[in-house]
């Protein structure tokens, strides 16, 4: 099943009389299962690209389908709603509430579900098992290192058990054994039948994907088109 | 979720210490400060509001317009209660009269303790129908049913009796004669604010029992403050559309065409009655409206104070609104969130204002001066007033800040600080003028009450007040004793003149009957006048313009040793002043129409078959407070019969060099001339600035709340003040490092906070300029708005704002340029 399909997107910024043109009619297909890198060069337009396909934000032209659902003209709750069912997002600076312990972070999504406490609990209990954190629930963001904050980031992320993982530059703030732990959750989610994009600058970590998309200058240079489309 | 708001609004709180403090104490001192202001609205405004018939009862008052002189008095003549209910028994239900022979105080006396009360009144026996003052001991049906009967407070109960049962006792109302009255009931000392305020109701039948004089029947002089219940309020136009009939049918020929009466609603009295002769001072619906305008103030700065505040820390904030928004909460509900904080934040602040508002309690004063009563300040209504408040503010303050919050873009803000690229909100520095320019209308407000007040106070009356004793006399034996009291008195040198008048110089008068030689009223009319005995002039220093002082027939030979030329024609006339002159002052000589005050000399201006001249005209002086302008005025020295009566007050100047000397020798001479009534004495200057005392008060209210509003302004600045240093850190570490001194840094800062005061002073001096012109309107002698008022008031917010925003601004201008730098 095709997860998320573009077409033509296009995304303008405008700045008094200046227009930056930061995508130009990208035009993506991503099926269910893909592990998808993004790559490019700074400024190219990958988390543009990020944002507008994981319903953070809307393009100027152009269509993005996620379930095969038009997303140009939902009203922001229903974006809001898709983002909360079929979404997770890691960002790279990790943005976890400062204010909530490990354990809140990660069943902020759940409550937005308005999951029951118990089965809240026990899936947040679940996936800070998963990723090794359980120790650490009582704990406060700033009481964490990088690579553990991130994991709770991740844990966030997934604990709803969402469709489709996106993750921006998940381990650009992170040392080579922490972000080497974090490509390795991802993998093993995507083993589990998690869709995941990811913006990356790294190339040994964009080798974790099934494919990679490049971009440049705002257009897709490669990489379309799932290799299951094909 | 709920629980999830409460945790992150706790943690939030406890992460920003001191600006949580800063928001939540700004909100908690306007919430109490306008609190106090409701309670003293409440109090003022809840008047005799505790009788159940209150709707039903009016006071009859009267008006004597005669070309432009006369009265407008609270009281009316003596048969009008019984008359009014008589003539319309299909309206009217029931009446009460309220008399004290319009005296100062009485004088009671219970074994060999004496004293003089001022709550002395008679009262018809209806009057614990009428009125729910409620009796503790007694029966209200009864009580003042028989003549020589009085009820007592419970306060007077415990001053005369002790301990022992006051019923049955009895006490002796001391005048020309001995009035006993047996105690028939008590009452509990009222803490409802009433008109009405009373220590003494003897029983009206009392007074027909004492005296066969004709008063009681006559239709001119009006000393009964009188009051009718109406059987139901739509009859009070009907009622009054029959008045003038009324007085058409009953008012004595001589004044019936130049009176008219009204009903005035009990509820009306307190607030919006100033008549002549009130039953007790009364307050003024300008200071109501001043204190809803005030405290409306004091809200919307606190009510800003905590937008801005919780605006200003959002953006702190901007990073968790996008990560909530990208794991799936939509607008709705962020915006429920922060508004639930908000509110959750001003119920914290409740709890704050309602211990400000419980220590301030005990010390609140109304606009008389007296505390305000504890049944309103332990009224529920005040706490639903509070909580209200709060969580409304709380509600709509959290509502902006929620919706600014929950608009943030989380694509454009997920990335790098949240604090780059946020402008100063135009709204944020419209509310911060808007604060600034209320706290400097209080301000500008408090400058000009003090400056009116001082002036009220220092204001040239045209008469000496200092060192002026006055004594009580009416209404007792004393007014007997007058002329050997003068003459010993006059034996000391401490004492320097003795006078005595018919009320208060300065403070108020009464009208009296004159038939003027005029062509503009040459009929008997009731002029503002003065009953004095000799050495008024003298003993206030009162200015003589043209004409002579009364002299004495006994001091006569005096007069001609002294060799006063008696040949002219004005000064032959008088053998006897008493009887034959009046004094005028300046303005009954234009009133007259008279060209000049000699031609007032010799003019007649008789009493009712009298035979008065003018033989004097004095500079106007204000024989009242300056809340009215100088009228027409006559003095008239009493003769030795009837009018000797009308003297209530001795008035003794001093030396001021021995005032304490001076009191003993009254004191002395006092107990020696009359030892069975207690001497009560005050100084003029004192009594005559408690006429301004809602001013006063006034002007004391005026600069707490002006301290209060420019305190949570200054916190809110204080506040905001943090953000907008902290988000041009960056900026300040590169000027530093290219060259700017510490003071540039200091004045880079604070510039931007500091023309929002600038233009706040702008706005609000052409606003405060109209609204006190409004205000110094009100009085008929004011001072005049000079503009080092608004450089005060600017300066004074200038340098507070200044020093507030500095404690921000030099602590970033200290660091080096790379500290600046690295704690972005």
């Amino acid at each position: 099943m095709k997860i998320l399909k573009t077409v033509n997107i296009e995304k303008v910024y405008r700045s008094f009389d200046i227009e930056t043109t930061a995508l130009n009619k990208v035009n993506l297909e991503i099926e269910q299962g893909d592990f998808v890198s993004i790559m490019g060069p700074s400024g190219c337009g990958k988390s543009t690209l990020l944002n507008l396909i994981s319903l953070m934000d809307l393009p100027t032209r152009g269509e993005v389908f996620f379930m095969e659902q038009s997303t140009s003209r939902m009203t922001d709750k229903k974006r809001a709603e898709f983002r909360r069912k079929y979404i997770g997002f890691v960002f790279q600076n990790f943005n976890l509430i400062e204010e909530l312990s490990v354990y809140e972070n990660i069943e902020l999504p759940l409550v937005y579900l308005r999951m029951p406490a118990a089965e809240r609990s026990m899936r947040v209990k679940q996936v800070m098992e998963k990723l090794d954190i359980a120790y650490k629930q009582h704990f406060f963001p700033m009481q964490l290192s990088g690579g553990h904050q991130q994991r709770v980031a991740v844990a966030r992320a997934i604990v709803a058990s969402p469709m489709v993982l996106f993750a921006d530059e998940p381990t650009g703030n992170l040392d080579s054994v922490h972000g080497l732990e974090v490509m390795e959750i991802l993998s093993e989610l995507n083993q589990n039948g998690t869709t995941i994009v990811m913006v990356t600058h790294s190339v040994p970590n964009s080798e974790y994907a099934s494919r990679i998309i490049k971009l440049f200058d705002g257009q897709l240079v490669s990489g379309s088109v799932s290799q299951y489309s094909i | 979720m709920f629980k999830s708001y409460l945790l992150i609004t706790v943690r939030n709180l406890l992460k920003n210490k001191l600006f949580s403090l800063i928001n939540i104490l700004g909100l908690a001192l306007g919430i109490a400060s306008s609190t106090i202001l409701f309670l003293l609205i409440k109090h003022e405004t809840s008047y005799d509001s505790f009788h159940k018939q209150k709707n039903l009862i009016f006071r009859v008052t009267e008006t004597i317009d005669q070309n432009g002189v006369g009265e407008h008095s609270a009281s009316v003549p003596f048969p009008v209660a019984i008359t009014l209910q008589k003539d319309y028994s299909q309206w009217v239900e029931k009446s009460v009269r309220l008399f004290n022979f319009q005296m100062p105080s009485l004088s009671i006396s219970y074994k060999n303790k004496n004293y003089n009360e001022s709550k002395f009144f008679f009262a018809d026996s209806s009057f614990f129908e009428v009125f729910d003052f409620k009796l503790i001991e007694g029966d209200a049906q009864i009580c003042l049913s028989q003549a020589h009967t009085v009820v007592i407070s419970e306060s007077i109960a415990k001053k005369y009796f002790g301990n022992e049962n006051p019923l049955g006792k009895e006490i002796i109302l001391k005048r020309q004669i001995d009035i006993p009255l047996i105690v028939t009931g008590v009452f509990a000392d009222s803490q409802k604010p009433s008109h009405l305020v009373f220590d003494f109701i003897a029983s009206f039948s009392t007074l027909y029992n004492i005296s066969n004089n004709d008063f009681f029947n006559q239709w001119v002089w009006n000393p009964c403050w009188t009051y009718v219940v109406l059987k139901d309020i739509d009859f009070a136009e009907q009622l009054k559309g029959q008045l003038p009939t009324f007085v058409q049918k009953y008012f004595d020929e001589k004044i019936k065409d130049d009176v008219s009466l009204d009903l005035q609603p009990l509820t009306d009295i307190h607030l919006r009655s100033n008549l002549d002769y009130e039953i007790s001072p009364n307050g003024d619906i300008k200071y109501v409206y001043i204190f809803i305008l005030t405290a409306a103030f004091i809200l919307l700065i606190a009510s800003i104070n905590f937008i801005n505040l919780s605006n200003a820390r959002a953006l702190l904030r901007a990073k968790e609104v996008v990560v909530r928004k990208a794991i799936g909460a939509d607008k709705e509900e962020l915006t429920k969130q922060f508004i639930i904080e908000s509110v959750l934040m001003s119920s914290i602040a409740l709890i704050f204002a309602f211990i400000d508002v419980e220590l301030a309690a005990p010390y609140l004063q109304d606009l008389s001066g007296s505390p305000i009563s504890a049944y309103i300040t332990n009224d529920w209504n005040i706490i639903k007033y509070v909580l209200l408040t709060g969580l409304s503010i709380g509600l709509v303050a959290g509502i902006y800040p929620a919706i600014y919050l929950a608009s943030f873009d989380p694509s454009k803000m997920h990335r790098g600080s949240v604090l780059t690229g946020t402008k100063e909100p135009i709204f944020r520095s419209v509310l911060v003028v808007i604060q600034f320019v209320i706290a400097i209308l209080l301000l500008i407000s408090t400058f000009v009450s003090s400056r009116q007040l001082d002036y009220l106070k220092n204001a040239k009356l045209g008469f000496d007040k200092d060192y002026v004793l006055v004594v009580p006399i009416g209404g007792s034996p004393s007014v007997l004793l007058y002329d050997e009291i003068k003459k010993r008195l006059l034996h000391h040198g401490e004492i320097i003149s003795v006078t005595s008048m018919e009320e208060i110089l300065g403070s108020n008068y009464q009208t009296h009957k004159f038939k003027a030689n005029s062509l503009v009223n040459n009929k008997l009319s009731y002029y503002p006048s003065i009953i004095v005995s000799h050495d008024f002039l003298s003993t206030f220093n009162i200015e003589l313009v043209t004409g002579r002082n009364f002299i004495q027939k006994r001091k006569l030979a005096e007069v001609n040793d002294a060799g006063i030329n008696m040949n002219e024609d004005w000064f032959r006339y008088f053998e006897e002043d008493e009887n034959n002159a009046v004094i005028i002052n300046e303005t009954m000589v234009n009133y007259l129409g008279m060209s000049s005050p000699q031609e007032a000399i010799g003019k007649e201006f008789s009493r009712a078959g009298g035979t008065e001249k003018i033989i004097g005209v004095v500079k106007d002086f204000h024989i009242t407070s300056l809340h009215s302008p100088v009228l027409p005025f006559v003095i008239d020295l009493a003769d030795d019969k009837i009018q000797r009566s009308f003297l209530k007050y001795m008035a003794i100047k001093v030396d001021n060099k021995d005032i304490e000397k001076a009191i003993l020798v009254l004191e002395k001479v006092w107990k020696k001339l009359n030892p069975y009534q207690a001497l009560d004495y005050f100084f003029l200057e004192d009594k005559l600035n408690k006429l301004y005392m809602k001013e006063q008060q006034w002007s004391k209210i005026s600069l707490q709340f002006s301290l209060v509003a420019i305190s949570i302004a200054c916190m809110g600045l204080f506040g905001l003040a943090s953000f907008i240093v902290e988000k041009q850190r960056k900026d300040v570490g590169i000027r530093r490092a290219i060259g700017a001194t510490m003071t540039e840094i200091v004045l880079f800062l604070s510039a931007k906070l500091m023309k929002l005061v600038v233009a706040s002073i702008l706005v609000a001096a052409p606003i405060s300029w109209i609204l006190m012109q409004i205000w110094l309107s009100s009085f008929p002698y004011h001072i005049v708005m000079s503009p080092d008022i608004f450089i005060y008031a600017a300066g004074i917010i200038f340098i507070i704002t200044f020093i507030t925003i500095s404690f921000h601004t030099i602590k970033i201008a200290i660091q080096t340029p790379m500290e600046a730098i690295k704690s972005l």
